[in-house]
């Protein structure tokens, strides 16, 4: 077996047992709840008949093991129940938010990527300079704030004071054509700037790193022109670590998602999981967690083929 | 006799206190940091006298009121001061981040130390454990876990906990590996010293510079993410003064009363910055510089 199909099948293998701590770590979690999901849904007032009548209906009574399997077998299969709250299929309410924070997290991302890496790389070829310094510390200042404190800020500035943005998003569900736009351009702000800082330094020091290496000595005293130095030689190296780096953001774009919505009711997944978790609808916080993990997962994945790429060590056989 | 082996081990450890006091008064970033967390650490003990109305009264006056010289920054939309809110709400925003990055260094740290020093098969294995457990968003699980728990500050405490001691695990486990193929190391295990000791007088003196900026990063990223809770509405219960609680009831009011959503927000930015520039210039001083920022 080539070298590069035994990463891809590691990568592969890790990938499944990720979603399966997940999907375990969500079940068992939510499984030994003391908010009994009959209590939930019946109400304080159900008698006991009600409830063990409840529980044998959606199979509360059985082995948590056997349910385990029982529900993931059930996800898997598209079948993913019906909200303690709302009473409404799960699949119905998440749908329409899916797309939604797609949307979002994408326009990050695509925003945020570039940017970090030209600034990263700007900053690196000028360390110890004014403009070093002052991006550095910038970077490292956004870096330490949690998200929702970069998210009123903008919501202060562009919403309040200047007001040429809205000041919630629900629009990006309800309204049409520029309104819908509108609705997502302070949500997407928000989030690339909350990425960029991390992925930015990281480049930074990976240009560092390279810039200092023997190969990129013999370069310069080839006579190389600078700047096919820089972007012929030294970022091509430097990209690797940063796409593992880029990998690792991945988290922080779930944790930004999710706390970025509820900053500006955007109508997204990430809003419909706190509003469920803060009332207990566990069965819709189990699904949401699922689909994110998934996402998270395949993200991974992605990033692990492009280091594949870019890296000719992993590639021949 | 005294062996080559023997003076290596005699070797006094760097003075960690005198790293650190360096750290704070030779760098710019430093100095700042460190005057503004002993303000926040000051306004966390003494807070809730020094407020001048009581942090939960109503009504102190109209709602919605702006900075006066009563009020300094004004009322919330029940009237209670907000002033005295931010003076009394810091003892929660640091008291249970700083316990949950204590017990995570017990034991994340005492983890990443057995598998760092022990080696071989178990550190295998154990890492890869490790890797699975840090493949798991955060949020993700401790979510999870307020969903089916509730959200009282133990659950808080022992999820953040959950989450944070494989990353801490991960980075000790790098340096005492590092520490434990030493010569000193060696010699102390040759000259057939107690286990107890080798870790008690080679491995952790060596390790507390790595430890500190560590210790830094993961309380400040803790501040934040208990914080985050709170805003979510998923943290101390109202009427408890709580700066991210705050801003979770006042982010309605934020037209009308921008002062009620600013001044939390200023006050957590300012607290997660202080500790942010304390840990880079720590992670500068030792020399560990990006290294410590791989793992979130």
């Amino acid at each position: 077996m080539g070298r590069s199909a035994r990463f891809v099948g590691s990568r592969i293998v890790f990938g499944i047992l990720t979603l399966v701590a997940i999907s375990a770590v969500t079940f068992f979690a939510t499984d030994v709840v003391p908010a009994d999901p009959a209590r939930v849904a019946l109400g304080k007032f159900a008698t006991s008949e009600q409830l063990a009548a409840y529980r044998e209906d959606r199979g509360l009574d059985r082995p948590v093991g056997d349910r385990y399997l029982r529900w993931v077998g059930n996800v898997v299969q598209g079948d993913w129940g019906e909200s303690v709250l709302s009473k409404r299929p799960v699949a119905s309410l998440i749908e329409p938010r899916i797309v939604r924070s797609l949307i979002l997290s994408m326009s990050a991302m695509l925003i945020a990527i570039p940017v970090a890496f030209l600034l990263g790389v700007f900053s690196a070829q000028r360390i110890g300079t004014r403009s070093d310094f002052s991006i550095s510390s910038t970077t490292l200042l956004v870096n330490s704030l949690p998200e929702f404190v970069v998210g009123i800020a903008f919501l202060m500035v562009f919403a309040v004071w200047l007001g040429v943005l809205p000041i919630e998003s629900s629009a990006a569900a309800l309204g049409s054509g520029l309104a819908a736009v509108r609705a997502y351009i302070l949500p997407v702000m928000t989030l690339a700037t909350v990425l960029v800082p991390y992925m930015a330094r990281m480049v930074r020091a990976n240009m560092r790193d390279v810039s200092g290496q023997p190969f990129v000595r013999s370069a310069t005293l080839r006579g190389v022109p600078r700047r096919r130095l820089i972007w012929r030689h030294v970022v091509p190296n430097a990209s690797i670590p940063v796409v593992n780096v880029v990998a690792l953001t991945m988290a922080e774009l779930i944790a930004g998602v999710v706390i970025i919505e509820t900053v500006f009711g955007f109508p997204g997944i990430g809003q419909l999981l706190i509003n469920s978790v803060s009332s207990k609808d566990i069965p819709v916080v189990q699904i949401i967690t699922i689909i994110i993990g998934l996402g998270f997962v395949i993200l991974n994945f992605l990033a692990d083929l492009v280091v594949l790429m870019l890296n000719p060590k992993l590639r021949s056989a | 006799m005294t062996t080559a082996a023997e003076v290596l081990t005699e070797q006094p450890a760097p003075s960690t206190f005198r790293a650190l006091r360096s750290v704070v008064t030779s760098t710019g970033e430093g100095r700042v940091g460190f005057t503004l967390l002993v303000i926040f650490t000051l306004i966390a003990l003494f807070g809730h006298q020094l407020a001048p109305y009581s942090p939960i009264a109503i009504a102190t006056g109209s709602p919605n009121s702006g900075p006066s010289l009563e009020h300094l920054l004004g009322t919330d939309q029940l009237g209670r001061d907000v002033f005295s809110r931010i003076l009394a709400g810091a003892a929660s925003v640091i008291v249970i981040p700083l316990i949950a990055t204590i017990l995570t260094f017990a034991i994340g740290g005492s983890i990443g130390i057995a598998l760092g020093f022990i080696g071989g098969r178990f550190d295998a294995v154990g890492s890869r454990v490790l890797d699975l457990f840090l493949a798991l968003p955060p949020l993700l699980v401790v979510l999870v876990v307020i969903a089916s728990l509730g959200s009282s500050p133990v659950v808080i405490i022992v999820s953040v906990t959950l989450v944070y001691s494989p990353r801490v695990a991960r980075v000790l486990r790098g340096a005492a590996q590092g520490i434990a193929t030493k010569e000193y190391v060696q010699a102390a295990q040759s000259r057939g010293e107690h286990t107890y000791w080798i870790l008690m007088r080679e491995l952790v003196p060596n390790m507390s510079s790595t430890v500190f900026v560590e210790f830094a990063v993961r309380l400040t990223y803790a501040i934040i993410f208990v914080a985050t809770l709170n805003f979510l509405g998923l943290g101390v219960k109202p009427p408890s003064p709580n700066w991210g609680a705050m801003l979770f009831e006042s982010r309605v009011t934020i037209i009308t009363n921008p002062i009620a959503t600013i001044a939390p927000t200023v006050a957590i930015g300012l607290l997660a910055i202080s500790i942010g520039l304390l840990a880079d210039a720590a992670s500068r001083q030792f020399g560990l510089d990006e290294a410590s920022e791989i793992l979130r």
